[in-house]
């Protein structure tokens, strides 16, 4: 006999039902309905625990080094056909909450205190079109935003002012003055941003104008792109760590299972541990006497909190032995971890800067980007030594002012003299995305250079091919060695076939998506793309040229780098900047498995002697 | 019942049981490779007479007769530099390629150091006649080096190891020189190496080959995975157990002794086993010293000898600890040893391969 007992959530007019079944030992059921009583498919629901985990977080609001904490593993699912999700259980914690969450439809919070609940709610559309259209992703903002048909110019603000986080979210696109736009802009600029300086003036009347249209006719932001109706295999799994002053830029995942995380902005690494949710932190140690921002200066001065002597950015682990080499952006080194020992070693450089992409090679040789000074780096484990890759300027100009680059960096970061910004990035073409091919070749991105390149190890020849689209921004390679490049503010991903010489352009499923990064999973034939405008993961099986899109489960998403586990789910981090922009101000490391049929059913192999199980031969016995 | 009806029933039975009486009698007429014991095993060495410091380090053998041999590859002549040792009833051979090409001087350019060869004593010649019968040919050929002789079978595929079949009574090398070592604390009288583990592919089908070729059956699979595995440890990360690893186990008993054989096939997640895989493929991979009542007290030696934990895990429930010493850069090979506790626990016996 069911036993239902219902309560009414006055604040958001949805009715609750809370039925007293057994939906297993310990997990839990939600069923989710319209107001007009029909079920809703493609609802997103996180589960958050109520009780967070105790965490010792008392140094300057972090993990101590060594210390080990649990976070507070969150988990999403999405409705079925029938309206319904399932949860296991949540690690014996209770209560925990559940929202619910559909575009076009009213957030529903729902507290669940006991074990194997089986719950149901309604949810109710929004009937108000414009807190409908202030919800949606910056994406659909953005893509609003004609700049008066200038494509140029937007892209051009795509390129620099989307660089680092999200443009249209709400806290970008209140209503500003030019005079207020300009001042921004400036301000980005002393962080980094490389907006032209003579498209400065057309671009904040372009903003101004812009953003106050779309408040006055909200019905011009088109609505999102509907999430896919077969999300209800799909599982979410977040891992909150740092908060809102982090940035969780780029991460790896270790051949012996724990992910490591770095914090750009605070000198930090994660290992986190997956299956416990237990993270332990290590501070990457910097000399006595650095000063904060490294070679660049303390750029941001007016955060109330700020370690970058180093600055991690990018992880890549030997072949060999798996220790872990880092880019340290705000120097001139890598840095070297071991995970058995736990230990950190700082090879420093002589020249180039700003080291940026890593990866390594089946030689153990550790190859990054030097993304200011026009230069690919290499340290050869076995000699201890670094090689430097020129990479070809693009004009005399260009020339002169990489090799004034130490000249002006030797100045105190505030008397330095500053170039003038050109829309072609004069003297700063930006080595961005690295990766090794199968054949050893090592292929590269100019993010403003508008190009792409390898080096052959075996002849430390360089080549360079000039890309049909604008920001190649990261790369992979492959199987087949086919390059894969996000074209960064042309909103596509393109393959290169080096053999062929031939360009193949996908454009996204998603409008006005502005793609960082992607990987490819080798084994499976799937490349899998940051969005970080639509709050979306996205993947292109490269067989059937289909596309899914997955919805991250925290507003305003902004990510940067992904990786494939062995069985085939995906990570990412949150990497928003700053951080405080993230929906509850949280950075997150994030696994999506594509297909939750079993905890490991993604691409895994199966011993033979299973498969044989179900039809036991004459010569091998089942064991009941 | 009619005679048909009698004819028929008898034909049911009979038949059946007659045809496995002439496969048993056909059996028996089989070679029977199970009358020794397993009597030593070889490993590759860069350097025999300095690798002996590191058996004495880890193993404390401290004495060692060195030979040089001259063995056939085919039609070439190749020449092999061999320390032998004894650990507690087990001859360890260590084989230095000298000059010439050889399986051995090509396993050393290609693997580096590691196991190369389980030997079996004193077998004859009609071993090596059946395992020519069963498709197995020589890798290399000791023909005659005064009175011993021996023959490498080329089973490395197949059953992840090379067979050295001793087909001499005579058990001794000739040997140039000795060395002798000082010997070591380490608490390892109470020990010796119970077990060979294998790398493989596919452990059910390289089961089938070890019993093809060697009559070892039956095989018991087991699935080493959470929630039966836990606590484990690798690469520096402290407890992880997501990851599944299916193994055979087979025996080799003869003259009152036991010799264990498993056979690993990695299948997801992070394991010393699936690295080895990928780097090296299928092969020999570890020996172990068995169950060890001082097992916590020999890893403690060993670690204060500066020799690392490569990966621990408790199988079978908590306690149950099995532990991969980081013996790679000095031995080639991964020396294992676990406590003494009893069956399987609660891993589950998912599967068995028959005599």
């Amino acid at each position: 006999m069911k036993r239902v007992a219902v309560a009414r959530w006055l604040a958001v007019g949805i009715w609750v039902g809370a039925l007293g079944l057994s939906a297993g030992a310990s997990a839990a059921q939600l069923s989710v309905l319209s107001s007009a009583g029909e079920p809703l498919a493609t609802v997103m629901i996180t589960r958050t625990l109520v009780h967070k985990p105790q965490q010792d977080l008392s140094d300057n609001g972090y993990a101590p080094h060594g210390v080990t904490n649990q976070s507070a593993v969150e988990l999403t699912r999405f409705t079925s056909a029938a309206g319904r999700a399932h949860f296991p259980h949540a690690q014996g914690q209770r209560p925990v909450n559940y929202r619910l969450r559909k575009p076009g439809y009213r957030d529903v919070q729902l507290l669940a205190k006991l074990e194997g609940e089986v719950l149901s709610v309604v949810m109710e559309a929004e009937s108000d079109p414009l807190v409908q259209t202030q919800l949606q992703p910056a994406n659909t903002w953005l893509s609003a935003l004609d700049f008066d048909g200038d494509e140029k110019l937007k892209k051009h603000f795509q390129l620099n002012c989307a660089f680092c986080h999200q443009q249209g979210s709400p806290v970008m696109r209140v209503d500003r003055s030019e005079s207020q736009w300009l001042e921004i802009i400036k301000r980005m600029g002393g962080y980094g941003a490389r907006v032209a300086d003579d498209d400065r003036q057309a671009l904040a009347q372009h903003l101004s104008k812009g953003y106050q249209k779309l408040h006055d006719n909200p019905e011009l932001v088109p609505a999102p792109r509907a999430w896919d109706t077969d999300l209800s295999d799909a599982e979410i799994t977040e891992w909150p760590i740092g908060d809102g002053f982090s940035q969780m830029h780029d991460f790896l995942i270790h051949p012996n299972g724990f992910i490591y995380v770095g914090d750009n902005l605070f000198d930090r690494i994660y290992e986190v541990n997956p299956e416990t949710g237990d993270y332990t932190v290590y501070k990457v140690p910097h000399d006595e006497g650095m000063k904060l921002g490294g070679i660049l200066g303390n750029r941001f001065t007016n955060f109330p909190k700020m370690e970058n002597y180093m600055g991690v950015h990018s992880f890549a682990v030997s072949p060999s032995d798996g220790h872990i080499f880092i880019t340290p952006s705000m120097q001139q080194a890598l840095i070297e971890f071991d995970p058995v020992s736990k230990e950190f070693i700082t090879h420093k450089m002589d020249e180039g800067f700003y080291p940026h992409t890593i990866r390594a090679d089946e030689n153990d040789r550790i190859w990054f980007t030097l993304a200011l000074s026009s230069k690919i780096g290499m340290w050869e484990r076995a000699k201890g030594e670094f090689r430097v890759y020129d990479l070809p300027a693009r004009s005399v100009k260009e020339w002169a002012i990489i090799k004034a680059l130490p000249l002006i960096l030797s100045f105190a970061p505030d008397s330095r003299p500053e170039p003038s910004v050109d829309r072609q990035s004069t003297g700063i073409p930006m080595p961005y995305g690295i990766d090794v091919a199968p054949d050893g070749r090592v292929w590269f991105a100019r993010l403003y250079g508008n190009d792409i390149g390898y080096i052959d190890p075996e002849t430390d020849s360089v080549t360079m091919i000039k890309t049909p689209f604008n920001g190649p921004r990261r790369l992979r390679v492959d199987a087949e060695g086919n390059i894969w490049i996000v074209a960064f503010q042309d909103s596509q991903i393109v393959k290169y076939n080096p053999q062929a010489r031939s360009w193949q352009h996908y454009d996204l499923p998603v409008a006005n998506e502005l793609p960082y990064s992607l990987n490819v999973d080798r084994e499976r034939g799937t490349v899998w793309v940051n969005g970080n405008q639509s709050d979306t993961i996205l993947s292109f099986d490269i067989a059937t040229e289909q596309w899914q899109v997955y919805p991250m489960p925290r507003r305003r998403t902004f990510t940067r780098d992904i990786e494939v586990a062995e069985d085939g789910s995906v990570y990412t981090s949150n990497s928003h900047f700053p951080s405080w922009q993230i929906e509850g101000g949280q950075p997150t490391l994030i696994r999506i498995r594509p297909q939750e049929k079993s905890q490991h059913a993604v691409g895994m192999k199966e011993p033979s002697a299973d498969k044989k199980m179900q039809s036991t031969s004459e010569s091998e016995v089942a064991v009941k | 019942m009619s005679a048909n009806n009698l004819i028929s029933r008898l034909l049911r039975l009979g038949l059946p049981l007659l045809l496995l009486s002439f496969g048993q009698l056909a059996n028996a007429a089989e070679f029977n490779w199970m009358t020794r014991g397993v009597a030593g095993i070889g490993m590759v060495v860069a350097d025999a007479p300095k690798a002996t410091r590191h058996y004495q380090q880890l193993l404390g053998i401290t004495d060692w007769e060195l030979s040089d041999l001259e063995v056939q590859a085919g039609d070439q002549a190749a020449g092999v530099r061999v320390a032998r040792g004894q650990f507690n009833g087990m001859t360890l051979e260590l084989l230095q390629p000298l000059y010439g090409n050889s399986a051995i001087s090509h396993y050393l350019a290609n693997e580096g150091e590691g196991l190369f060869h389980l030997e079996l004593a004193g077998l004859g010649s009609e071993a090596l006649k059946d395992a020519e019968a069963k498709g197995y040919t020589s890798l290399l050929q000791l023909a005659d080096h005064g009175g011993y002789r021996a023959q490498w079978l080329d089973s490395w595929a197949r059953l992840g190891v090379n067979i050295k079949l001793r087909t001499s009574e005579r058990s001794s090398l000739a040997s140039w020189g000795d060395i002798q070592l000082a010997a070591t604390d380490l608490p390892l009288e109470a020990t010796r190496i119970t077990q060979l583990g294998v790398v493989v592919e596919d452990a059910m089908a390289t089961a089938k080959a070890w019993r093809e070729l060697l009559g070892i059956a039956p095989w018991a699979f087991v699935d080493f995975k959470a929630p039966a595995v836990s606590n484990g440890y690798y690469l520096g990360a402290k407890g992880k157990s997501d990851a599944y690893v299916h193994v055979a186990y087979g025996y080799w008993q003869a003259s009152g002794k036991k010799f264990e054989l498993e056979l690993l096939e990695p299948v997801f997640g992070p394991t010393p086993h699936r690295d080895y895989l990928r780097k090296q493929g299928q092969g020999a991979h570890h020996l172990s010293l068995g169950r060890v009542a001082n097992h916590d007290q020999l890893v403690a030696a060993y670690v204060s000898d500066g020799i690392d934990i490569q990966m621990q895990s408790d199988n079978g429930g908590e306690g149950r600890t099995a532990t991969y010493l980081d013996t790679e850069a000095e031995l080639g090979w991964v020396l294992e040893l676990t406590r003494a506790f009893e069956g399987l626990g609660s891993l589950p016996l998912v599967k068995q391969l028959p005599r």
